[in-house]
């Protein structure tokens, strides 16, 4: 399966902040989606997850060679700061959100299931959100995808805030996850980009273009990537 | 002085222009020819300027005429057995009530929190002393030149010599800076913001309107105004607001003053965030209240999909969602009881003119519902505590529909009761009084429960089709702002032409039915483009 981008634009104003992207993101890969601050990546998946109206150009999902329009339910967006109702327990939240998705799961879909495969205690489940710590309630935003299991998902900076335990643990959630999804996850930093990304892209001057395989392993990588995203068009805090 | 004025104009219109600019830029045909450079062009912002100046001088002067027309001389110009002496001191009555009494506690600026004051004092660094100064004497200047023309017109249809409305405006502007300094004294020397407290402001307000208005319905002339205009009490009204002008004008600490209204830290850091907080706390709850009752989470763990999610929701808001409901009921007990003292006292003939002259009475129960239903703080808390996290999952944009019904039959189910006990608490006190028959009662019944039925669906509809709130928690949208306060302008108009009861009941309840109708269908196909975080 592939997600397909064909001349995605889109301006606030006269500001032309996505100016034709087009690109293939294939299933099986996490990709790496760099740029500066006001680049456009939130606008871009924002465009994607059908929370902003694009101005033109088209997204796509290719499976064996059919394609049809990429539509919202597709995409699965987790936010950077995850937002939850927090006045739900974990569990009452989860129960909502099967009941709603029920006719898209297996008969057995068991609630206590999906939060083993997160490893979060019978306790916490129990918790009202709003005492969840940052990375439990990112947990629960990734499980809202383990659940539907959307063939696309977004990860808005995903880890940057976690300590170093939850980073790891998502990190290998990712992995398991991505046979089956297309995962493109955008961040600021190089490290982790280079250590979990299978493929980067850039988004530079509202085009992206991906960074050849052999400079991800390179010694040069972080010096090429600057040297890519300096540009004097670029405008801060688009 | 001077400088400070200009200063201060400057960012009045600098920031009346750029919200014109940014508006403009959202109408349909005119906006999208608005370019973005807009802001930055000096000839344009020059003359917008004027214009929104001028503007803003022109709206001081109708908001008067409009306040002193509809508010003061229309009651009285009502009576129309009364004699002209009757009706003038009945006018100067109410506007002593009002303008004297209810606004020189609820409409003080001295410590009332207010954008412009973090942005000059603040941000700007303008001396807090010289902003205070200009600012009160520029309002209370136009304050005065204002009500001249107003008190002028409509005092002189009822007989008003023009010196008298001169001697009107100008006592009751002193008695408006006596109160601003009372507001500032009070806050020297015990810290307290008579305005922020909440209980003092309503109660006075509550009692000054009673005050003015209950006159009306007791057919009693109280002779207030004449007390106020007489030249001992005008005199010394007169030389306490002078008096307390050069105590306003001496004071030495308004650094404290301006503090106070900020009530943050350093709002320079973070201004939109100190805005959305003094906005979010309307709708705050404490930890300890979301550990409810496990009787009603229990009830909801039945239900599924969005009826579980809104049963959850509404037992865990008790405070903010059923409380509202508790103590207007509790305002309409208190007001059965005052109808059945006052039928049973001996005065009850004196209001039997009522029975057969529901007409004057259907108005104000529109009035009454308006305020008494319950809704926009609801839609708040909906968005604040529920809203704000789901819009962000497109499968709870494209069920707004599902939900929006849901609520609607909660919300109106809350609205009927109040109704209910509305139309109740009338129709045990009409039956005191005696006269009014079987069929008008059942119209006012009607009338007030599709009142109730309307205001549901119109508080819901306009949160679900305009959604004010973003993220920031300024409620933006000036269609929002206009749709309310056309539906404020029916009320008036309702007052003013008190329509018979017959086709006024018709008309409200099809409109109710059609506005139903419009609102779920509207809510069904634009809703999920709608219903967003902005």
């Amino acid at each position: 399966m592939n997600l397909i981008l064909d001349g995605i634009v889109k301006s606030y104003g006269e500001k032309r902040v996505l100016q034709g992207v087009d690109f293939t993101f294939q299933k099986g890969k996490i990709y790496g989606l760099l740029g500066r601050n006001g680049a456009g990546k939130t606008t871009l998946f924002n465009c994607l997850s059908g929370e902003t109206k694009r101005d033109g150009g088209q997204a796509w999902l290719e499976e064996a060679g059919a394609r049809r329009e990429l539509s919202e339910e597709d995409v699965g967006y987790v936010y950077s700061t995850p937002i939850l109702p927090e006045f739900l327990t974990g569990y009452e939240f989860v129960k909502f959100f099967l009941d709603l998705h029920r006719h898209r799961l297996p008969e057995d879909a068991d609630i206590d299931g999906y939060f083993d495969m997160i490893r979060m205690t019978a306790e916490d489940r129990h918790r009202l959100i709003k005492t969840y710590s940052h990375g439990m309630k990112n947990k629960i935003q990734m499980l809202l995808y383990l659940i539907t299991r959307p063939p696309v998902i977004l990860l808005d900076e995903p880890l940057t805030s976690f300590d170093v335990v939850v980073a790891l643990e998502m990190k290998n959630l990712l992995r398991e996850m991505k046979a089956d999804h297309i995962l493109i996850f955008s961040t600021h930093i190089l490290q982790l980009a280079s250590d979990l990304c299978d493929e980067l892209v850039v988004l530079n001057n509202g085009v992206l273009s991906a960074v050849p395989a052999e400079l991800l392993q390179s010694p040069e990588f972080e010096r090429s990537i600057i040297d890519m995203l300096k540009d004097e068009d670029h405008v801060e805090n688009a | 002085m001077l400088r400070t004025l200009d200063a201060l104009f400057g960012i009045r219109t600098a920031s009346a222009v750029n919200r014109c600019i940014y508006y403009a830029a959202r109408l349909p045909w005119i906006g999208p020819r608005i370019p973005d450079r807009a802001y930055a062009s000096p000839e344009l912002k020059r003359a917008l300027a004027v214009l929104v100046w001028a503007a803003m001088v022109l709206w001081g002067f109708i908001g008067k005429l409009g306040y002193v027309g509809l508010l003061v001389f229309l009651p009285a110009a009502a009576m129309e057995d009364a004699s002209a002496e009757t009706q003038l001191s009945m006018f100067l009555h109410v506007f002593v009530l009002l303008s004297f009494a209810a606004a020189g506690v609820s409409m003080a600026v001295m410590l009332e929190p207010k954008r412009e004051k973090y942005i000059a004092v603040k941000l700007m660094r303008m001396p807090p002393g010289a902003y205070m100064r200009i600012t009160l004497a520029y309002r209370y200047g136009m304050f005065l030149i204002g009500f001249v023309p107003a008190l002028a017109l409509w005092g002189g249809l009822l007989g008003l010599s023009f010196v008298r409305a001169l001697e009107l405006a100008a006592v009751v502007t002193l008695w408006r800076v006596l109160c601003e300094y009372v507001h500032l004294r009070v806050f020297t020397a015990t810290g307290m913001v008579l305005i922020r407290n909440n209980a003092f402001v309503w109660t006075v307000i509550a009692l000054s309107w009673a005050g003015a208005y209950g006159p009306f319905l007791l057919g009693w002339e109280p002779g207030t105004g004449g007390i106020v205009l007489s030249w001992p009490v005008a005199l010394l009204i007169a030389a306490a607001g002078i008096w307390a002008a050069v105590g306003i004008a001496r004071h030495p600490d308004y650094r404290t003053v301006v503090d106070a209204a900020a009530k943050r830290d350093d709002p320079l850091l973070d201004l939109g965030r100190m805005m959305a907080e003094a906005q979010e706390s309307s709708v705050r709850m404490k930890d300890s209240e979301y550990a409810v009752l496990g009787r009603q989470v229990r009830a909801a763990a039945r239900k599924t999909g969005y009826a579980y999610l809104n049963a959850l929701f509404f037992a865990r808001h008790r405070k903010l969602v059923v409380q509202p409901v508790y103590k207007r009921l509790v305002i309409i007990g208190g007001l059965a009881v005052f109808g059945v003292a006052v039928g049973l006292s001996p005065q009850a003939d004196r209001l039997a003119f009522l029975s057969d002259n529901l007409e004057a009475v259907f108005p104000f129960l529109l009035l009454a519902m308006n305020f008494l239903t319950v809704g926009e703080q609801l839609c708040r808390a909906m968005y604040y505590h529920c809203d704000n996290s789901l819009l962000r999952y497109s499968f709870y944009r494209k069920a707004a529909s599902r939900h929006f019904r849901q609520r609607l039959a909660r919300i109106a189910g809350w609205n009927m009761l109040i109704g209910a006990a509305l139309s109740a608490a009338l129709t045990l006190t009409l039956r005191l009084i005696g006269g009014t028959d079987a069929p008008a009662l059942g119209m006012l019944w009607m009338f007030v429960l599709s009142l109730a039925l309307f205001f549901s669906v119109h508080h819901l509809a306009m949160y679900y089709l305009f959604q004010p709130y973003s993220t920031e928690w300024f409620a933006k949208n000036p269609f929002y702002h206009l749709v309310t306060l056309a539906v404020s302008a029916a009320c008036g108009f309702g007052l003013v032409l008190r329509p018979p009861i017959v086709p006024f009941t018709a008309v409200v309840f099809t409109v109710s039915v059609v506005y139903l109708a419009a609102a779920l269908a509207l809510v069904g196909r634009y809703g999920p483009r709608t219903f967003r975080v902005k």
